[in-house]
């Protein structure tokens, strides 16, 4: 007995360690963020958005590229986790194979490839470079497969019964089973968008003005900087409280 | 928590909607609007309009300007310099509302030459009318 509350104990207190050091520099952030000139108050926001008013330009690209990426990305990985779960047709592992296997390579490597075919359509330097890219994800379709795989079969049998049409069973009868699954995915494709540097950097690198916030934040001047890291986290953080229960969920309702 | 978040949400979206629309505006209309140049110099003698020279009970002064390149436009910081000397133009250049000054340190920088407002020192202003 005596053990076990030990062992609860510790846990307890890694635990807390590890949720210390993860929300320090986050509080850190926030709270150097209402001091300017060693004063208290709000004046550093003032700051940031009067002085340096063109930040709010780069945070409405950051909010346009990141909603722009999910919803069509999430609109694409839709019929096609359908299509690798539910669908049976010839060459299908293969080709998931394929989608799975450039899931696992490194961004790095898919650099070249992309910028070439983004050059040869004329469209670096563009918000489209920007956005195009990071709109197919594997991922997304990995995930919505596996999440489609545990809808069983007879459902979407007994909805085929009612209707031959392929949209309406989509809607009515997988839908509703992977709306936690979609809404999860949707934060952490807006997450990842969110916080895209690289491609930022070398697919637009003759165009400032499009350049997304993340790329942004190092270049505002130091004494507004906790200031533009607080708003820069604050939608994030705010998509993660307002939908924590749907993320935990989804994750307790997936089982392979 | 959720509905406190939906506030403090709301409260986020309403604060950048307003800055996106009115930051720069803010930037432009709360400071001082003032005029800059560069003061005339005639031999060893630097001379400056009238309504360069602000005055104080402890005599007469000017703002010079300090140029940066901020992050979404050039910042003019105004620093109060105090003269040393402040009599009326005499070269016969410029005549009647010129005056010739001179003060520790001051060459010819940038400097305020009209002002809608006084700018305090250390104040940003901005240039125009």
């Amino acid at each position: 007995m005596k053990k076990l509350r030990f062992s609860a104990i510790l846990r307890l207190l890694t635990l807390s360690a590890f949720a210390v050091l993860f929300a320090l520099p986050v509080a850190a952030t926030a709270g150097k963020s209402l001091f300017f000139e060693g004063k208290f108050g709000l004046r550093q926001y003032w700051e940031l958005f009067v002085t340096n008013f063109t930040y709010l330009n780069y945070f409405w690209n950051s909010v346009i590229y990141s909603a722009a990426i999910t919803a069509v990305s999430i609109a694409i990985s839709l019929p096609l986790g359908f299509l690798f779960s539910k669908v049976k047709f010839r060459f299908r592992d293969g080709i998931f194979f394929v989608f799975i296997l450039v899931m696992m390579l490194p961004f790095q490597a898919t650099l070249l490839p992309n910028y070439i075919q983004l050059r040869d359509f004329n469209m670096l330097n563009t918000p489209l470079a920007l956005t195009v890219p990071m709109m197919f994800s594997p991922f997304a379709v990995f995930l919505l497969r596996q999440f489609m795989k545990t809808i069983p079969n007879d459902l979407i049998d007994y909805t085929l019964l009612e209707t031959s049409s392929v949209l309406k069973t989509f809607r009515y009868a997988v839908f509703p089973q992977i709306k936690q699954a979609v809404v999860s995915l949707a934060i952490l494709i807006f997450c990842e968008s969110w916080n895209m540097v690289d491609q930022a950097l070398i697919f637009s690198m003759d165009n400032g003005g499009i350049m997304p916030l993340s790329v942004i934040l190092g270049e505002i001047p130091e004494n507004v900087r906790p200031a533009g890291g607080a708003v820069y986290m604050f939608p994030i953080i705010m998509l993660f409280v307002m939908f924590r229960e749907t993320l935990e969920e989804s994750m307790e309702a997936y089982k392979p | 928590m959720k509905r406190v978040v939906t506030v403090l949400a709301a409260f986020f979206c309403g604060i950048i909607v307003f800055f996106t629309f009115f930051g720069e505006k803010l930037f432009y209309s709360t400071k001082p609007h003032v005029e800059i140049a560069r003061p005339q110099r005639i031999n060893d003698l630097i001379i400056l309009p009238e309504t360069a020279v602000f005055h104080d009970a402890d005599g007469d002064y000017i703002f010079t300007i300090t140029a940066e390149e901020g992050f979404s436009a050039q910042l003019l910081t105004a620093t109060k310099v105090r003269l040393t000397r402040c009599v009326p133009d005499e070269t016969g250049y410029f005549g009647v509302g010129y005056v010739s000054v001179a003060a520790e340190g001051y060459s010819g920088a940038l400097t305020v030459v009209r002002a809608n407002s006084e700018p305090r020192d250390g104040e940003r202003v901005v240039e125009g009318e």
